[in-house]
């Protein structure tokens, strides 16, 4: 508990020190939204941007708008809008995939965002292939919990236990879905510190890491979790009591959107953050040797680059296995013994 | 009763002549001579879901025609197997429902004789008179030894074996929960010449389809269900009697005048709840006095009469049992206030279980099948408007008895539209659901609020031109044309009726139509003929374009210019009176001191679609003055031309909204200024969502 209180807090101040790069996934992320709904801003300004009908549906919303552009706009039906959707909706995924291998890279004083996001984006890549893998037994045990329910309560007149066994089902879809999400986080902590080249294989060597340690990442996913839910409520706690739609309240409640995507960002920092703490508690690294290249040295001995430069990163191309604790008695965590201040990456 | 076509002036004389007339003889003081009298006898074997039954049918010919045939339903043919043609429409999914291919339900007629004992079984056949589908055997018929001549009365007898599906459309059964509806032989309607479009007599006996099931004359019902003991049932009708005859067996005997049809339920552990609806105490003098006053009646005539509610509700859902009761009060108040009181004794809605949801939302007389789930919030009004529906479908199918196979619209869409006034009355404005466990989170969240005529021009902008509105229900285009054009398209188009003529007009014209119509069979073109004649206008217009047809309402804002007047150029005058103004002089004089800026406005209005109809346009100057106009709206576009001291700052087409089938409310206005705030708003909104889910996914893998 006080391992994981102490790493909850050192990952809360490492989010903290890097107030740059937390920006400037706000900025990459906003950019590639807006690319994204370009099209239907256009769309929405075509037919409603001389309307005085927008002035009606900013004060009540009408559904039947949303019909009438569906109807008036023959150009796009609704199989190719639902295409378009999730083509956008996949190319978020690896686009966001792109920010975070970056980020990790940074977190990690391994170079600037662009350069670590070029560097380990294809291996999030392919740890996500694995990952999408890992999800198939995932959905089976939700499809057979589902026959079960359909076996069970075929002839039932009441949906009481079957909204409940609904609730267990999906509890424990959640559950499980969660588990994959840390090991994946996990393993992306572990790719990054290790410079390691198969992600496959960094995937299968997690999944060590989770077994050891189910309870404590399953409590930390949770507790982030109900995190960005306090979040989201605070949110939209603060948009209802705005009932106002005048430009400067509506500016107001965009800048206020605007502040929770950064909330919602510097809780992902802090997962990432948290995850490089465990790796390096769970899989404690070689102590180098003096007479060792200091840039070979553990990656968190090096201070951190600007965000977008290239200098000064390690040798991205080779791989430093670290071993699972119990594997060799003599290694210790660099963490341990190397001062906050060249650990932390408040440098750039 | 007959309706009979006349000539025009006589149809108009005789027609004001029933104006007044209707008016004064609501409700009936003694129920309608029946054309057709079913004594019923049933027994359910709960464990095989089959129904063993018998009838003796009296059936009299009220036309002028020998009639040499009779024509049946045999309606729980339908779900015998894949072939038939209801399962051919449908696919074997309905309403949300799938078919369980493992329960089929079937109708075996066992006898069937004269009551002089001569046996016409042998002469029974199976026909299909919608479809050439020979596998189809939901319509028998069978040949009389001689012809039925006019007046004259036939009694027969059937015994019938009715194996019910496991529910999927409507009836069936799921569990011990048994739902009974078509299922008993039941006699086709006979129309001679005159009667709706009729031109020779013949019987109007439709197949079952996926989309419609009634069209019967009113009769008389006396049924004695028998069921294991520990059932309770609810049916058509007053119960009468209730009786053990064999030991662990309940006879429960119905009886019910003037009604088309009748179904009934049992279940061993129905809640049976039971109220009165206290027609004093729900409605005020003040009500019943301003809606007299409307119609011009006496208040005695539009004072309602007490109804027994009856409920039947599944264990899980006993706490909401007070809005089941709410909904039915609401219901028969205005329903009765607006068309005329409920002439029956009883009204029983039923709660289907769990499982069984393809039984609710269904309408039969004086008895309605709900639907509500689990905990369903008390803010989301689903459970409310089905029982509103189901009920306002005693007056539109039951009372007013429509055909709802070749003009569904004047049964389903007219009661779109009486439910939409009811839940806007008293429901009001809700907002789309997200509920959890009983917790709706639609609050919250402020999900967009959801008026009943909003959401009611919602569904009708689904598919608002494909078909004419009035066509047979299996011959739309797609399921989902005969959606929109039975309920709401023609929701709309009552309601865009009501925004023409004037909320008073058309409650005067609603009432009329039904008082003049109850117990029987009218057509569109009666609705049209009482809506011209209360009107006073002739609608041929309207009805030919939106209900006969299927024209497309729409007007725009074409181009809006607002230019400033100069002082012209060029040679003036003749002779010695001939002046040349140049560019200097001109400019000189318009921005002498003297000079009062004027601009010249140019407004256009364009009609996109194909309807042609009269539409007001409002233009605002910055000044604030405001301009009127009214366009025919027969040519393509108009033109308005103004010319004054100030720009033009907003054009609006139908201000009012009273085109409720204007298919785009977006291209109906324009204004100077950009909607900045609009704009800003839904782009902010659209970046959030976009970057949300971009970090949620992301948070994923």
């Amino acid at each position: 508990m006080g391992l994981t209180t102490n790493k909850i807090s050192r990952a809360v101040s490492r989010t903290l020190a890097h107030r740059r790069l937390l920006l400037s996934l706000w900025a990459g992320y906003t950019a590639t939204s807006l690319l994204l709904i370009a099209p239907v801003v256009t769309l929405i300004s075509r037919n409603i941007g001389e309307s005085v009908y927008a002035g009606q549906l900013l004060r009540q919303f009408d559904l039947a708008w949303l019909f009438e552009l569906y109807f008036n706009e023959h150009s796009a039906p609704l199989i190719a809008g639902a295409v378009a959707f999730f083509s956008a909706v996949a190319l978020g995924v690896v686009l966001s995939l792109f920010f975070e291998a970056g980020a990790f890279a940074v977190l990690n004083g391994q170079g600037g965002l662009f350069e670590g996001a070029a560097r380990y984006w294809s291996r999030f890549v392919r740890l996500l292939i694995l990952q999408l893998i890992f999800w198939i037994p995932l959905l089976l045990l939700n499809a057979g919990l589902l026959r079960l329910q359909s076996y069970w309560w075929t002839d039932s007149m009441e949906a009481e236990p079957v909204v409940l066994f609904t609730l267990f089902r999906r509890a424990v879809l959640l559950g499980l879905g969660g588990l994959l999400t840390t090991w994946a986080l996990m393993a992306k902590a572990y790719i990054v510190a290790d410079h390691h080249r198969s992600a496959w294989r960094c995937g299968w060597r997690t999944w060590r890491l989770v077994f050891a340690h189910p309870a404590t990442l399953f409590a930390l996913w949770a507790f982030l979790s109900a995190c960005q839910a306090v979040l989201f409520a605070l949110w939209q706690s603060v948009e209802n009591l705005v009932t106002s739609r005048t430009a400067f309240v509506v500016l107001a409640l965009v800048i206020w959107q605007q502040l929770y995507v950064v909330g919602r960002l510097a809780l992902r920092m802090w997962n990432w953050n948290l995850a490089i703490e465990l790796d390096l508690a769970w899989r404690p690294r070689v102590v180098p040797k003096p007479e060792e290249d200091a840039s070979r040295v553990g990656i968190r001995s090096a201070p951190e680059p600007s965000l977008f430069s290239d200098a000064s990163a390690p040798g991205a191309d080779e791989s430093q296995e670290h071993p699972f604790p119990g594997e060799s008695v003599s290694r210790t965590s660099p963490s341990e013994e190397l001062p906050d201040s060249e650990r932390r990456g408040d440098t750039i | 009763m007959i309706t009979l076509r006349l000539p025009g002036p006589l149809f108009c004389s005789v027609s004001m002549l029933a104006l007044s007339l209707g008016a004064a003889t609501s409700p009936p003081a003694r129920w309608p001579d029946p054309v057709v009298s079913y004594r019923l006898q049933a027994a359910l074997d709960a464990r095989t879901h089959t129904v063993y039954g018998s009838e003796q049918v009296t059936w009299v010919n009220r036309s002028p025609d020998a009639i040499p045939t009779l024509q049946l339903h045999l309606y729980m043919n339908a779900f015998k197997n894949e072939r038939s043609t209801f399962f051919r429409e449908s696919g074997g999914r309905l309403r949300l429902d799938k078919a369980d291919r493992q329960q089929w339900g079937w109708i075996d007629v066992k006898s069937f004789r004269l009551n002089d004992g001569r046996d016409l079984l042998p002469a029974l056949k199976f026909i299909q008179p919608d479809d050439a589908n020979r596998d189809d055997t939901t319509v028998a018929e069978v040949r009389l030894p001689q012809p039925l001549a006019p007046g004259a009365t036939l009694v027969f007898n059937i015994t019938f074996e009715t194996k019910l599906p496991h529910v999927f459309a409507r009836a069936g059964f799921h569990g011990t929960f048994h739902l009974v509806g078509q299922w008993f032989p039941k006699l086709g309607v006979w129309e001679s010449a005159g009667t709706r479009y009729a031109t020779m007599g013949a019987w109007n006996c439709h197949q079952y389809h996926g989309t419609s099931e009634f069209y019967a004359d009113f009769g008389d019902y006396q049924a004695e269900i028998t069921v294991p003991a520990d059932y309770v049932v609810g049916a058509t009708g007053e119960l009468k009697n209730q009786r053990i005859k064999t030991p662990g067996t309940k006879t429960y005997t119905f009886e019910q005048n003037s009604v088309i049809d009748f179904a009934w339920t049992a279940q061993p552990n129905y809640l049976r709840r039971q109220r009165t609806f206290d027609s004093r105490l729900a409605v005020s003098p003040n009500e019943v006095r301003r809606l007299a006053a409307l119609h011009g009646l006496p208040p005695e005539e539009v004072e309602l009469s007490d109804v027994k509610m009856i409920v039947l509700l599944q264990p899980e859902h006993a706490e909401q049992e007070e809005r089941h009761f709410r909904a039915l009060t609401a219901a028969l108040k205005w329903f009765g206030l607006w068309y005329g009181r409920y002439p029956y004794k009883t009204i029983t809605v039923v709660d289907p279980p769990y499982g069984a949801g393809g039984a609710g939302g269904m309408e039969y007389p004086t008895f309605i099948t709900a639907g509500t789930s689990w905990k369903a919030p008390e803010d989301y009004h689903g459970l409310e408007e089905v029982v509103v529906h189901e009920f306002g479908h005693q007056f539109w199918m039951q009372l007013v008895a429509t055909n709802e196979f070749e003009e569904s619209w004047l049964d389903e869409g007219f009661n779109t539209y009486s439910t939409t006034q009811v839940m806007d009355k008293v429901f009001g404005a809700q907002r789309i659901p997200l509920s959890w466990l009983g917790f709706n989170f639609a609050h919250w969240l402020r999900l967009p609020e959801l008026t009943p005529w909003g959401l009611n021009r919602a569904e009708y902008l689904l598919d608002p031109v494909a078909d004419d509105m009035v066509r047979r229900a299996w011959e739309y285009e797609r399921p989902l044309s005969y959606e929109v054009n039975s309920y709401t398209r023609a929701g709309a188009t009552l309601k865009t009726l009501e925004n023409l003529l004037g909320r008073n007009t058309m409650d005067r014209l609603m009432r009329i139509y039904h008082q003049r119509y109850r117990f029987q069979h009218p057509d569109s073109r009666d609705f049209q003929r009482v809506a011209c004649e209360v009107s006073g206008q002739d609608l041929g217009w309207f009805f030919d374009q939106f209900v006969f047809g299927n024209r497309k309402l729409d007007y725009r804002v074409g181009e809006v210019t607002s230019d400033p007047v100069t002082s012209p150029l060029g040679v003036f005058g003749d002779g010695k009176q001939r002046a040349t103004v140049s560019r200097r002089e001109a400019e000189q004089k318009d921005n002498g001191p003297a000079h009062k800026p004027m601009y010249r406005s140019e407004v256009t209005i364009e009609r996109s679609g194909d309807a042609v109809a009269p539409v007001d346009v409002l233009i605002r100057f910055e000044d604030h003055s405001v301009e009127k106009r009214h366009w025919d709206g027969r040519y393509r576009w108009v033109r308005y031309e103004f010319t004054r001291s100030s720009e033009v700052e907003e054009v609006i087409v139908d201000p009012e909204h009273q085109w409720a089938l204007d298919v785009d409310y977006a291209n109906n206005s324009w204004t100077a200024g950009e909607q900045v705030e609009a704009l800003m708003r839904w782009g902010g909104n659209l970046l959030f969502w976009a970057q949300n889910t971009m970090i949620w996914m992301g948070s994923l893998v």
